[in-house]
């Protein structure tokens, strides 16, 4: 079920009112009203999905069961070692066996000893990636034992399959969501608020910018050979736009419903293009994904701690997994290399944590230096989105040898396109906005607080008739295939 | 919680009654619209191939019509629409093979064109006649009539293309391409449209009774493509 659908606008109310006046005197019933909302919700797409789901969830939980009546360090290792293998097995399987194997055959081809093999017809799961990690986060938490292992399986359940975050996260850590369905939800007027406020700006940021840049990335992605270098500047621009509103909208929106049944899930993305630098933009983009691979990948590995081979050997593996985490591509493996190669230098030179607040802190306007450093980290991140967004390493290549080549100083283009004009204007009054808000949470939280009613619901209900104007085409969320 | 519900239910009455209220005005606007073409002898009509060869200034009070990708199904309902208003002498219709390709019935099911064919022939409200012989994309068909209707009244919704631009290019090295986009849904060969043949005999039978001369016309084909047009049937 998208949350741009009819089918969720329905869903959400139902499910608001059966949990608020049918089962809110029950613990235990409000949250297996949740599981089963969640399993709807997932179902939805496909119902065979959820065997999956049921299935690593089985498994973490007697994982978890298993190590809080086990002394034994050798076994408990061996616990983990059965959720790890079990979840990446998953993960692995329906996302990675085609691309593995097809790069094993090519790499045969290669030395001259060609072999066949036949690829399998897998349908992806929607929101594997996310899950899986989330349910690791708890079995390793367990295993340091950070985390007392539940006992409360509807509760373990419902923090698993949470159906606002569970396709595309923010992936929460066990840490501080499962403890919340354990803790009778009383319902919050000003949270409530919130999270609608959160809602429509993240169903604004889906459905105004990112499908309306997504016609011109994708008509210009799709037919790159036809556009010149000017034109291709700005497909990669569009592009940009369209994956921030896409990926940061679906965050808004599934904090925002959490908010509305008594839920806090962590922040996600903190205004990521206004970064000054590389380090800084990936504490403010997909920020769950960055902290995981941070806590489970990165500090295990040694961190940034030992040797200068060792802090750039683990800084590479953390970027490059986390590309590959996106898909089954060279394309994400090269876009994550790149942000290495972006952030080494800042990490050799100490820099990395130079800008921990948000640019500009109490002021409307930006210092010149600021300006420069917003561009120059937007520029690359716009070049490295070139990666990821390309069909192939020879499409992104084509891609940037055509945008380096004299066509990038003519005139763009949009040939059977249309104008771009309004896309172009609504991109332009959305960062306006980002940047007015960009101290608080969201970027309309403010809005919402310190405006006069007449203007904040003029503000609101201008945002609302963007949205059905806009809308209605029911769009895939992009994170929905990683 | 009480209030949380009264609240989000009176906030967003607002914008239901201001949709509802567009929605209204522009119904009545859209029943009683009438044509405001000029009165004129010649009614040229057809898809891009009458509207991109044919100028009306060559005849004596004529007015071309012609819209791209026109099928045969909105072009009846225009000129039933119009002969309410005004009778021309003679009616020019762009007749062709491709005309009578199924292509023109997938134009309500496409995702690309649907919101285009819609927007065009949503005030006739003659949707309920096809239903059962076209398959139409409800999806497309409801958006346009929610975006053309229900965010401002608007007194004019049929508006008829009549500043053409004749093309004078060549096509002979398009032909395969012409073929494809005129023949072929993707890959497969549309069939023939029984759809279009049952509308084109209403159009015939429209201007019998009215007494209206009929002309069919072939326009903007190069050999090539005919030959291979007559091929595909």
């Amino acid at each position: 079920m998208l949350f741009n659908s009819i089918d969720f606008a329905i869903f959400l109310p139902l499910v608001f009112i059966l949990y608020w006046f049918v089962t809110n005197k029950n613990l235990k019933l409000q949250n297996f009203l949740i599981v089963f909302a969640s399993y709807v919700f997932y179902g939805w797409w496909d119902w065979r999905f959820l065997s999956l789901i049921i299935f690593s969830t089985l498994v973490d939980f007697l994982v978890g069961v298993g190590l809080s009546k086990q002394e034994n360090q050798k076994k408990r290792r061996l616990l983990l070692f059965t959720s790890i293998f079990v979840n990446l097995g998953f993960l692995g399987f329906f996302k990675y066996y085609n691309f593995f194997l097809d790069n094993f055959v090519d790499a045969f081809t290669f030395f001259g000893f060609p072999i066949k093999a036949n690829s399998l017809n897998i349908i992806l799961p929607v929101g594997i990636s996310f899950y899986t990690f989330q349910t690791l986060s708890y079995s390793i938490d367990v295993y340091r034992r950070k985390l007392q292992p539940t006992k409360d399986f509807i509760a373990f359940v419902a923090y698993v399959s949470f159906f606002p975050q569970l396709v595309a996260g923010p992936i929460e850590r066990a840490t501080n969501l499962l403890p919340q369905f354990y803790k009778k939800r009383n319902f919050d007027y000003s949270k409530a608020v919130d999270g609608l406020r959160l809602i429509l700006w993240g169903l604004f940021k889906k459905i105004v910018i990112a499908d309306s840049c997504a016609v011109f990335a994708d008509m210009i992605f799709n037919n790159s050979a036809d556009y010149s270098g000017s034109t291709l500047v700005f497909g990669a621009l569009f592009f940009t736009f369209q994956i921030y509103g896409d990926f940061s909208g679906y965050s808004d929106i599934a904090i925002g419903t959490a908010r509305l049944f008594g839920f806090d899930l962590m922040r996600n993305f903190a205004f990521p293009y206004f970064s000054r630098d590389i380090a800084e933009f990936w504490r403010r983009w997909h920020i769950s994904l960055s902290t995981w691979f941070r806590d489970y990948l990165y500090i295990p590995l040694g961190g940034s701690r030992g040797g200068l081979l060792m802090k750039v050997r683990n800084t590479f593996i953390i970027f490059v997994v986390s590309g590959f985490w996106h898909g089954a591509n060279w394309t994400f493996i090269i876009w994550g290399a790149l942000n290495a190669i972006y952030f080494l230098p800042l990490l050799l030179s100490n820099k990395n944590r130079n800008n921990m607040e948000i640019v500009a802190k109490g002021k409307f306007m930006p210092s010149f230096k600021d300006i420069i450093s917003i561009s120059s980290t937007f520029g690359l991140t716009v070049f490295a989105w070139i990666f990821f967004r390309a069909k192939n390493i020879g499409h992104a290549f084509s891609y940037i040898s055509e945008i380096f080549s004299s066509s990038l100083f003519t005139i763009p283009k949009f040939k059977g396109i249309g104008n771009p004009m309004t896309t172009i204007i609504l991109v332009i009054i959305f960062v306006f906005i980002e940047w007015i808000g960009r101290e608080e949470q969201y970027a309309i939280q403010s809005i919402g607080i310190k405006w006069k009613k007449p203007f904040r619901y003029a503000f609101y209900y201008a945002i609302i008739i963007a949205i059905f104007w806009f809308g209605g085409k029911e769009q895939q969320f992009i994170y929905f295939q990683f | 919680m009480k209030r949380f519900i009264l609240n989000t239910f009176f906030f967003l009455l607002i914008p239901l009654v201001y949709f509802g209220v567009n929605f209204l005005i522009n119904y009545i606007y859209i029943s009683k619209q009438k044509s405001d073409i000029p009165e004129v002898n010649v009614l040229i009509v057809g898809d891009s191939h009458t509207m991109k060869s044919l100028k009306a200034d060559l005849f004596n009070s004529a007015l071309n019509i012609s819209e791209t990708s026109e099928p045969f199904i909105i072009t009846f309902w225009k000129l039933d629409f119009i002969f309410d208003s005004f009778i021309p002498d003679t009616v020019i219709l762009g007749f062709s093979y491709h005309n009578i390709s199924k292509i023109g019935d997938l134009r309500f099911s496409d995702n690309k064109w649907a919101s285009e064919m819609f927007k065009r022939a949503y005030p006739f409200k003659k949707f309920d006649n096809i239903k059962n012989i076209i398959e139409i994309n409800y999806n497309s068909l409801f958006r346009t009539i929610w975006k053309q209707t229900c965010f401002y009244p608007k007194k004019k919704h049929i508006k008829f293309q009549t500043n053409h631009k004749i093309i004078k290019k060549s096509f002979n090295n398009d032909y395969k391409e012409a073929i494809q986009r005129h023949y072929f849904y993707n890959t497969t060969q549309a069939d023939i449209s029984q759809v279009s043949i049952g509308y084109l005999d209403s159009i015939i039978n429209l201007c019998i009774s009215h007494k209206i001369v009929l002309i069919l016309v072939t326009l903007l084909f190069i050999k090539i493509i005919m030959k291979k047009s007559l091929k595909l049937f």
